[in-house]
């Protein structure tokens, strides 16, 4: 009997966890399915017609939102909606770069629909995208719908196009970069440079001596041989974004490691395997064996690298001016009387300097072949630019009050302790996920603000360049004035033939070989075979690519 | 008269057998239902894009309309030495992590059961375990900073106790490979010594009894009962881990390696990440993931027919 009565509450059980896992089943198949009204149009509440245009993106964990608001619920769907007749639709986002491309890689061969504008940044993934007729051209809507100043920041910088750009069609718009944004310059330790009695370096051989001084002579004053003069990242490549050690090698030639750039004859050449570059190496191998660098360089990524300077162990970091902030501002306060100085950049023995220079564009937006309304796209582009323009109907004191700005008798008020509920940047709201950007405007404005100390004249101005302090102005300035050492990564197109197939094996070779040649566990005369290596593993050939990809794009046969 | 009992019992049984499979469990098989969809949308429906191997796949043709190479992606896979590099590493690198992930928890576990006091026994085996549940990018921070040849622990209590140069553990050639086999025998023996623990509990103590009889010390004892006792979960943990033979552990090696140590320490797993994900040649990486995948089942299916064959334990 016992037994019986078990074996019923044993059904009765497994019939409701049945019942259950169906029930979870159902419902997770009927959240995310929502009609993708693509191009659809409707009334809003005045009459007019309302544009919907749908978008997917990725929103990071530095996007915030006000309580009860959301990707499609914001100060910037609504003004849009409001304003421009725009119903901005975002159909799904994603946590990282990574998912996002997975996403619309999937949806790519899956043959879903994709949203009306995307983003892009992954060079393959354009391409890809571009080759399967899925995202239209935009030439002729660039021709008919864009306004005239945003017409000609397009043929300012014609470049910015290549990364989507096949058979001479432009597919995309681009996400321009702050242009030399993260070019770098040298922040040195001026408290030691004045307890030495030594002087801000103008070659490369003054900043031997003050690494030299450095590393012996015991600046931080603990009785310690444990200073280094000169923090660099290479497990990524030594020209970056962080601990930049391209300097070292624009001071010999115009190359710098992993970046195509021009050689003597115009076409495209990879800057690794240049003679210059051995120079380069040659002082680092130098700079390693004396004890200047990081022991562990070999190691170290830009955010590992830069802890040496933060822990006030070196002397001299090559950042970009947005450096003040992290990881500048960390070293002085983890220091106390420490004091960090913006520097120009070395020159070397013939008076030459170069650093590397940042590519033009972060991303391109790509439009599905199917969008109707580029028009009202090119209409809200137009928008959001005004800001950054100074001459805006829309967003006279900033972007939108109690987001970034309050009134207060009649002025704007930018102080986040002001802002009730506190400052929050909606400009992440809008399709660029940041205000948008002209290349070298940013850093053109903080020149003309640090050096005749006129008063900000709008929000942008200040939000972005007075508020970010004196530092962080007077660095902006001296990589603003060095514009023209600038060496830029040209390639921007997709992976080629060759790349796809025997890039990484190159790419590996390099890393291997230049680390080596530095911790001197070869002799510099490896360099000679690695480019002879180089180019017979792939490299003659993927020159060749490359430089046929830059005919095209330029529009040459 | 015996071989028809026999029969009759046979018959019996396979009736049963029958019945029980159409009535009294079909609500356990439905329980199984959820679990077996699951597994095949996830691990068997992918298994078609292993097509991609065989293509020059370009992902806006997709399996369809990508054009078909054959063999050359494998092909190409032996043919430059850094494939062939990648491969020795992995087996040396495994092979290594196999021997020592086996070795030290047995040693471990068998120490471990001569301990009397039941708390201190108890700690030692969570403190042991502790490290499992710690992911490989924390670790690898952890490591980065501990085996420093500047101020890092390790080099610290080295140059003092034998007065020796700091040793650039994750950046040396000759020393990467330990680093990588000693870490992951910290993190993952704790894992195994509770299995072979267990086994040890659920000897027969008359064994024990007999044996302390017959005059038998404690290394006696764990020689000649401890031991072949617990020859069959040795093992299943053995052949298990046979499977993994190319799996030299990615998480691993992606957060410790540096070009300094290409030469050493990149492995299968690290290449294909690289080449797949980073340079876009899905195919590729595609065929060489497909090798290691076919080496392993083939290690797996010899080790469970040695294993039946010389220890007569089936695992399956």
């Amino acid at each position: 009997m016992k037994m019986i009565g078990g074996r019923k509450l044993f059904k009765k059980l497994l019939a409701s966890m049945t019942g259950m896992i169906m029930a979870i089943g159902m419902l997770a198949g009927c959240t995310d399915k929502e009609p993708t009204s693509s191009n659809s149009t409707s009334q809003s509440k005045d009459g007019n017609q309302l544009v919907t245009i749908t978008t997917a993106r990725t929103l990071k964990d530095d996007t915030k939102f006000r309580q009860g608001e959301d990707v499609n619920n914001n100060p910037v769907t609504r003004w849009a909606e409001k304003e421009l007749g725009i119903k901005l639709k975002t159909l799904w986002t994603a946590p990282n770069d990574e998912q996002y491309y997975n996403k619309i890689r999937l949806a790519l061969s899956s043959g879903q629909e994709l949203p009306d504008v995307f983003m892009v940044s992954d060079g393959l993934l354009i391409n890809d995208l571009i080759r399967s007729g899925k995202v239209m051209s935009v030439d002729k809507a660039i021709e008919q719908y864009a306004s005239p100043r945003l017409k000609e920041i397009f043929n300012k910088f014609p470049e910015a196009f290549y990364p989507a750009t096949v058979d001479g069609n432009r597919y995309g718009i681009p996400r321009f970069s702050g242009g030399n944004g993260s070019d770098s310059l040298l922040w040195i330790r001026k408290d030691w440079l004045d307890k030495l009695g030594l002087q801000p370096p103008k070659t490369i051989e003054d900043l031997e001596k003050i690494m030299d001084a450095f590393v012996n002579q015991d600046p931080d004053g603990n009785g310690k041989k444990d200073t280094i003069g000169l923090t660099l990242a290479s497990k990524n490549g030594l020209a970056t974004w962080l601990a930049d050690g391209s300097f070292v090698f624009g001071a010999y030639g115009n190359y710098v490691p992993s970046s195509w750039s021009k050689g003597e004859d115009g076409s495209l050449v990879y800057g690794s395997v240049q003679p210059s570059i051995k120079k380069g190496l040659a002082k680092l191998r130098e700079w390693y064996e004396k004890g200047y660098l990081d022991k562990e360089i070999g190691i170290l990524d830009e955010q590992t690298a830069i802890k040496s300077f933060v822990a006030g162990k070196s002397g001299i970091i090559a950042a970009p001016p947005w450096g003040a902030g992290w990881p500048i501002a960390d070293a002085i306060k983890n220091n106390p009387g420490a004091i960090v100085e913006p520097y120009p950049l070395p020159s070397g023995s013939d008076g030459k300097i170069g650093r590397r220079g940042e590519g033009l564009t972060v991303g391109m937006f790509l439009f599905n072949k199917n969008f109707k309304h580029m028009d009202k796209f090119f209409e809200y582009w137009d928008a959001i630019y005004s800001y950054i323009f100074n001459d805006s109907r829309y967003f006279k004191y900033g972007l939108f009050e109690g987001y970034d700005y309050v009134m207060k008798d009649g002025q704007p008020v930018y102080d986040p302790n002001q802002i009730p509920r506190g400052k929050i940047d909606p400009g992440k709201y809008f399709l660029t996920t940041d205000i948008p950007t002209v290349p070298y405007m940013l850093y053109n404005l903080a020149e003309e603000l640090y050096t005749t100390k006129r008063k900000p004249k709008n929000a942008y101005e200040y939000t972005k360049i007075v508020s970010q302090g004196e530092p962080y102005m007077k660095a902006a300035t001296i990589v603003n004035q060095q514009n023209q050492y600038r060496i830029e990564n040209e390639f921007s197109g997709p992976p080629t033939k060759t790349m796809q197939k025997r890039g990484e094996f190159l790419t590996k070779m390099e890393r291997e070989t230049f680390a080596n040649i530095i911790y001197g566990r070869v002799p510099l005369s490896e360099f000679d075979n690695f480019v002879e290596k180089w180019e017979g593993s792939g490299g003659q050939e993927i020159t060749k690519e490359v430089n046929e990809w830059y005919r095209s794009v330029k529009g040459e046969k | 008269m015996q071989t028809e009992i026999d029969l009759q019992e046979r018959i019996v049984t396979v009736k049963t057998k029958k019945r029980w499979n159409l009535k009294g469990s079909w609500q356990l098989h439905a329980m199984l239902l959820p679990a077996i969809v699951v597994v095949f949308i996830f691990q068997y429906i992918p298994m078609f894009g292993l097509v991609m191997a065989f293509q020059d796949y370009e992902p806006w043709l997709g399996f369809l309309n990508s054009s078909w190479v054959g063999l050359e992606h494998f092909k190409t896979m032996f043919e430059y030495e850094d494939a062939r590099q990648v491969i020795w590493n992995t087996l040396v690198i495994s092979i290594l992590k196999i021997i020592f992930n086996l070795a030290v928890p047995l040693t471990f576990a068998l120490l471990l059961n001569e301990v009397y006091v039941m708390k201190f026994k108890r700690t030692v085996q969570t403190i042991v375990y502790l490290p499992h549940f710690l992911s490989w990018v924390i670790l690898g921070g952890i490591l980065i900073d501990m085996l420093s040849p500047e101020g890092g622990i390790v080099n610290s209590i080295l140059t003092s106790l034998f007065r020796i140069e700091p040793i650039f553990f994750l950046g040396d050639n000759d020393w990467f490979r330990t680093v990588v086999v000693v870490t992951d025998v910290w993190k993952e023996c704790g894992f195994n010594t509770i299995v072979f623990l267990a086994a040890i509990t659920s000897i027969n103590p008359a064994l024990y009894e007999a044996a302390i009889v017959d005059g038998a010390n404690r290394w006696q004892q764990t020689i000649y009962i401890t031991l072949p006792s617990m020859l069959p979960i040795i093992i299943v943990v053995g052949t298990l881990s046979l499977g993994n033979i190319l799996n030299a552990g990615f998480d691993q090696i992606l957060n410790l390696y540096n070009p300094l140590v290409y030469k050493t320490g990149d492995i299968i797993d690290t290449y294909v990440y690289r080449v797949g994900l980073l340079n876009g040649d899905f195919s590729y990486a595609t065929a060489v993931g497909l090798f290691k995948s076919v080496i392993s089942f083939i290690l797996v299916v010899t080790g469970y027919r040695l294993a039946y064959k010389y220890a007569n334990y089936k695992i399956f």
